[in-house]
């Protein structure tokens, strides 16, 4: 049976403690890039309107529906040396799969669709004349943006990271395909869970699936917080 | 300048160097035509032109952020997330703001975020902001329609005082009479995307070039069929004119042209119409007194003297000299 003393033994095994540094590198980095890249593409698609605007914000969903061992295989045969890209990337001397950029590869392709989401949303509750105030006192479109609209989305915005991050430190199915489990570079805490639970490693396992909980449990009680805040505080 | 709209085409020439007030229905284009001169809204085709330069039209468009506007936004638009500091500075080019954060009263709240502030509070710090940016081109989109009407009088003086000593052209959005004429030199009207009507706001008063207009400004509108010297009212009766008309006319009757009495003046000079007292409105050093469906506006003093309470029977008259009758085939 799983006692206090398995945790702790589990906690102290390498395995558990690499696969929750890879995780947390992995999935921080990840974070970063869909937070950097995705803050203005989600702000540009909620406040412009251009011809073929619903077909990219569709592109941009279809990893949310997409199985995430189908998004695995896709980023292998994108990124793989004989892939669409691969001949050209191990030219350059770049071989992606089974490495730790696979990982966070994996883990933005299936999760940053998320934070986009939550992003354009709250940028299109933003009202209009704030924006349009900023520009008639003299702000350029990049100080409208960092300096009005995403202080004032920035709820939402902390909403829509919190939810990409956890998606991506929960994500196995693309993780596994495309950056395989080395444990030490690319074995992730859910994928070490899987593997030490068929491998009767279950110390491990159990111990990762206990961090895992308390995880996903401060994330969601940091979202319901910062929810709780914006709607307690009504724009002005 | 002109913009296709949905129901109708924005057409708009205009020229203003004092503060000119823009008035009409809502959904005449009024905030429509200030979007246009900000920038905000790209006119289909037509000039705007500001102190000489040009910001858009023969291939010109300059960006909003370039043009020196200051906007004051209906619900005021203040950054939730600054104070009011932070927003008064936000267009400031960091120059120090705490000379206008005083002009306006606002010092003592130069930390406090928008949503604490009261109503007028928030319309000061709004101007100031706008103010900081040191516009050359001020445009007021019904800077007083958020507040409470308790508050609303003293505002209006306050910001008609601020039009004044800026001396910046501003236009001003707004949809009460007194207020148009009280911030504005001139009154433009717009109806569906049109100016109707452009002058002073006694002119709108004594010769409303529409039906909104002469509602708009309170003028007394009696719409019948004249023959002659006589017109037969709609709404029934007939009231006497000066000058003979046939057809179907508008007399339209000034509301300080208009006397309230408790009994009929034995003047065949008079048209008499008795009705019931609807309201009592003050307004300044006047009283407006509506008696069936008729504006007269009087001295406090006669309004005191005639115990005017609403309900009370009196009769409301005026010279047939002084209405002026126009041709509603034409208006």
């Amino acid at each position: 049976m799983f006692a206090k003393g398995d945790l702790a033994a589990g906690l102290r095994s390498s395995v558990a403690r690499d696969a929750l540094l890879v995780s947390f590198q992995t999935s921080l980095i990840s974070l970063a890039a869909m937070v950097l890249v995705g803050t203005p593409i989600a702000y540009l698609l909620a406040t412009r309107d251009f011809p073929g605007r619903s077909l990219v914000v569709t592109l941009f969903e279809l990893p949310l529906v997409l199985p995430p061992a189908v998004a695995g295989l896709g980023l292998f045969f994108a990124f793989g040396r004989r892939g669409l890209l691969g001949s050209e990337l191990s030219t350059l001397g770049l071989e992606i799969p089974f490495t730790k950029l696979a990982v966070v590869l994996a883990m933005t392709f299936v999760a940053a669709p998320l934070y986009l989401r939550q992003a354009q949303s709250a940028f299109a509750a933003v009202e209009p004349d704030l924006l349009a105030a900023a520009r008639t006192l003299g702000a350029g479109p990049g100080r409208v943006f960092v300096r009005v609209a995403v202080p004032v989305a920035g709820e939402g915005l902390g909403v829509g990271a919190a939810l990409g991050w956890a998606r991506a430190l929960g994500e196995f199915g693309a993780t596994i395909i495309f950056a395989g489990s080395l444990q030490g570079v690319t074995q992730t805490a859910p994928v070490a869970i899987y593997l030490g639970f068929e491998g009767g490693q279950s110390d491990a396992a159990f111990a990762l699936g206990a961090v895992m909980i308390a995880i996903s449990a401060a994330v969601l009680l940091a979202v319901k917080l910062l929810g709780g805040r914006s709607s307690r505080f009504a724009p002005v | 300048m002109t913009l296709p709209l949905r129901d109708f085409t924005l057409d708009a020439a205009l020229e203003t160097a004092g503060t000119l007030a823009v008035i009409g229905p809502s959904g005449a284009g009024k905030s429509t035509l200030l979007r246009l001169l900000a920038g905000l809204v790209r006119p289909a085709s037509g000039e705007v032109e500001c102190g000489g330069r040009r910001w858009f039209g023969g291939g010109v468009d300059v960006p909003v952020e370039q043009r020196r506007i200051g906007y004051l936004f209906q619900d005021y638009a203040l950054f939730p997330h600054l104070s009011v500091q932070g927003n008064v500075a936000f267009g400031a080019d960091g120059r120090d703001v705490s000379p206008l954060l005083e002009q306006f009263g606002v010092a003592h709240l130069r930390s406090a975020r928008p949503r604490q502030l009261s109503g007028g509070e928030r319309q000061r710090v709004a101007l100031a902001r706008a103010l900081a940016r040191r516009p050359q081109l001020l445009l007021l989109d019904e800077p007083l329609s958020a507040l409470d009407p308790a508050t609303r009088g003293s505002v209006a003086a306050e910001l008609g005082e601020v039009l004044r000593q800026e001396g910046v052209p501003a236009l001003v959005v707004t949809h009460a009479y007194e207020e148009a004429v009280s911030l504005a030199d001139h009154v433009a009207v717009i109806e569906r995307g049109r100016i109707v009507q452009l002058g002073a706001g006694r002119e709108l008063l004594e010769s409303p070039a529409t039906p909104f207009v002469a509602e708009f400004a309170g003028t007394n509108m009696l719409s019948g069929v004249a023959t002659g010297r006589d017109v037969a009212l709609d709404r029934g009766g007939s009231v006497r004119i000066a000058d003979p008309a046939h057809g179907a006319v508008a007399v339209l009757i000034a509301p300080w042209q208009i006397t309230v009495a408790l009994r009929p003046a034995d003047d065949s000079a008079l048209n008499h119409i008795p009705g019931r007292v609807e309201r009592v409105v003050p307004l300044g050093n006047r009283v407006r007194v509506v008696v069936a469906g008729i504006t007269a506006e009087i001295t406090p003093e006669s309004a005191e003297r005639l115990q005017l309470l609403p309900g009370a029977e009196v009769v409301v008259a005026w010279k047939a000299t002084s209405a002026r009758v126009i041709s509603r085939t034409l208006a």
